[in-house]
């Protein structure tokens, strides 16, 4: 996991701050600390407080410019990246700010899909930053070459292995690697399936604490289990040929498919409730706990469809479908009945 | 009401394939927005104030994370948040149209904004 990115928004509209603090923040799925400062004394105060990894600033703003401030920030912040939202800059207003060093001129969103543009436009920024970071090739630096010289080193480190489909991450603590993850795995059939990964790349990155310690073997160990396991695969593919090991497969190994005995099967497809209606709130079929009166809410239901065909001219209300945390149901409207089914979240897996 | 899904309502912008969206909090107040003529705000927010009950006798008292009527000439997804407010969206029926990775967003958005 990477370090939450601290982001400050400078801008005069509050409810514009407020409401790009919220997308933002959600859309990094909390990997971003969004600061937010509605006039240019408390973004200079913010940036005393905190480390930022990257301002957004509002180019029209009264007072102090957008222009202004990037030249006070950019003064006391040479390195963080500047980012400046305009929704109409003149011509000269642009090579000045270009000329002051800011790394992209955004047009300011004003719609949902806007916002989201941003977001993907600023994440890319700061995963340019990151990559300035110590990284090599598989081919060219062997990835255990580099777990023993940081395990020799006594190093706290984390090494990001990434593929085309895949990015791990082997945890390094004081010299003892402690944890690796990629996909659904973790521990050692992880660590084993990183460096023996062929084509690849990897990043070493400053020491974080890791979700959980899962492996407890010595580096030694680790690194010689990994060598046997290298030189037992390039073995059997000179002998004949043999599929990479991939993390389909090693998943396969790691979680086993479950045997469902026949009684657990028709369970897991037995409907738990079903009730046929008619319009007239008759029960034409199933049965249904009565305690809120589901048949004749049902009728009501379907006398009711019929505007959705009259007035909303949507057409018929065929199908309604209702997802909640704990079930699933479904309503099926005929002209004159509506079936109703629904069923636990476990029964619906 | 929310101020904040006042506003994010106001500005989710239009997708490819819907025809309008609703917002619903549980005193009944409706908005809608549509940029379509041919819908009056008086018939969608009738809409969603028809859709809405459904789900509480499909699933009482549950949260609705995932609501999809499906009529012959449309569709309408929605879904609501743990303190009461529903957000729906109506669009084409035909899949190749309705942008439904847009959609999800706005969904997710929706559920996952301060209330």
């Amino acid at each position: 996991m990477s370090k939450q990115k601290i982001i400050l928004f400078v801008d005069d509209d509050a409810s514009f701050l407020e409401l790009i603090g919220e997308l933002m923040q959600q859309a990094s799925a909390g990997g971003w600390q969004v600061i937010m400062a509605d006039n240019p004394a408390k973004a200079l105060a913010s940036l005393k407080e905190f480390n930022f990894d990257m301002i957004v600033v509002d180019e029209r703003m009264p007072i102090m410019s957008g222009l202004q401030f990037v030249r006070l920030a950019r003064g006391r912040f040479p390195h963080v990246p500047i980012v400046v939202l305009t929704g109409y800059a003149e011509e000269r207003t642009r090579d000045q700010l270009i000329r002051e060093g800011i790394e992209v001129l955004l047009e300011k969103p004003t719609s949902s899909e806007g916002f989201h543009t941003l977001f993907l436009t600023l994440h890319q920024l700061l995963e340019l930053e990151r990559q300035q970071g110590f990284r090599g090739v598989m081919h060219d630096v062997e990835l255990q070459d580099i777990l023993q010289i940081e395990c020799l080193r006594r190093n706290s480190s984390v090494l990001e292995v990434f593929s085309k489909s895949e990015v791990g991450e082997i945890f390094i603590r004081t010299g003892a690697i402690v944890h690796a993850a990629v996909g659904i795995l973790s521990g050692e059939p992880a660590f084993h399936h990183l460096v023996n990964l062929k084509d690849g790349e990897f990043r070493l990155k400053p020491y974080q604490e890791p979700p959980a310690q899962t492996i407890s073997l010595k580096w030694e160990t680790l690194l010689m289990e990994a060598a046997q396991l290298r030189d037992e695969v390039a073995g059997s593919s000179t002998a004949a040929s043999i599929e990479e090991p991939t993390l389909a497969a090693s998943a396969d190994a790691a979680f086993p498919p479950v045997e469902l005995t026949e009684e657990e099967r028709a369970a897991a497809l037995t409907p738990r409730n079903f009730v046929a209606v008619s319009i007239e709130g008759r029960i034409l079929a199933g049965s249904t706990h009565d305690a809120q009166n589901v048949p004749a809410q049902l009728a009501a239901l379907l006398r009711d469809a019929e505007w959705f065909k009259t007035a909303a001219g949507l057409g018929a209300l065929e199908l309604f479908e209702a997802s909640t945390p704990a079930r699933e149901a479904v309503m099926h409207f005929q002209p004159e009945s509506v079936f109703f089914v629904t069923q636990s979240r476990r029964n619906a897996a | 009401m929310s101020e904040l899904i006042n506003r994010w309502f106001g500005r989710a912008g239009r997708l490819p394939g819907v025809v309008a969206y609703g917002l619903r909090y549980p005193d009944a107040t409706v908005f809608s927005n549509t940029w379509e003529a041919r819908l009056s705000q008086t018939v969608l927010n009738e809409l969603w104030s028809r859709l809405a009950p459904m789900a509480g006798v499909a699933a009482p008292g549950e949260t609705h994370e995932m609501l999809r009527w499906t009529f012959n000439g449309g569709v309408v997804i929605g879904t609501a948040r743990t303190d009461g407010p529903a957000f729906f969206v109506l669009a084409s029926k035909k899949v190749d149209e309705l942008d439904m990775t847009g959609v999800q967003r706005l969904l997710s958005e929706f559920r996952a904004l301060r209330g």
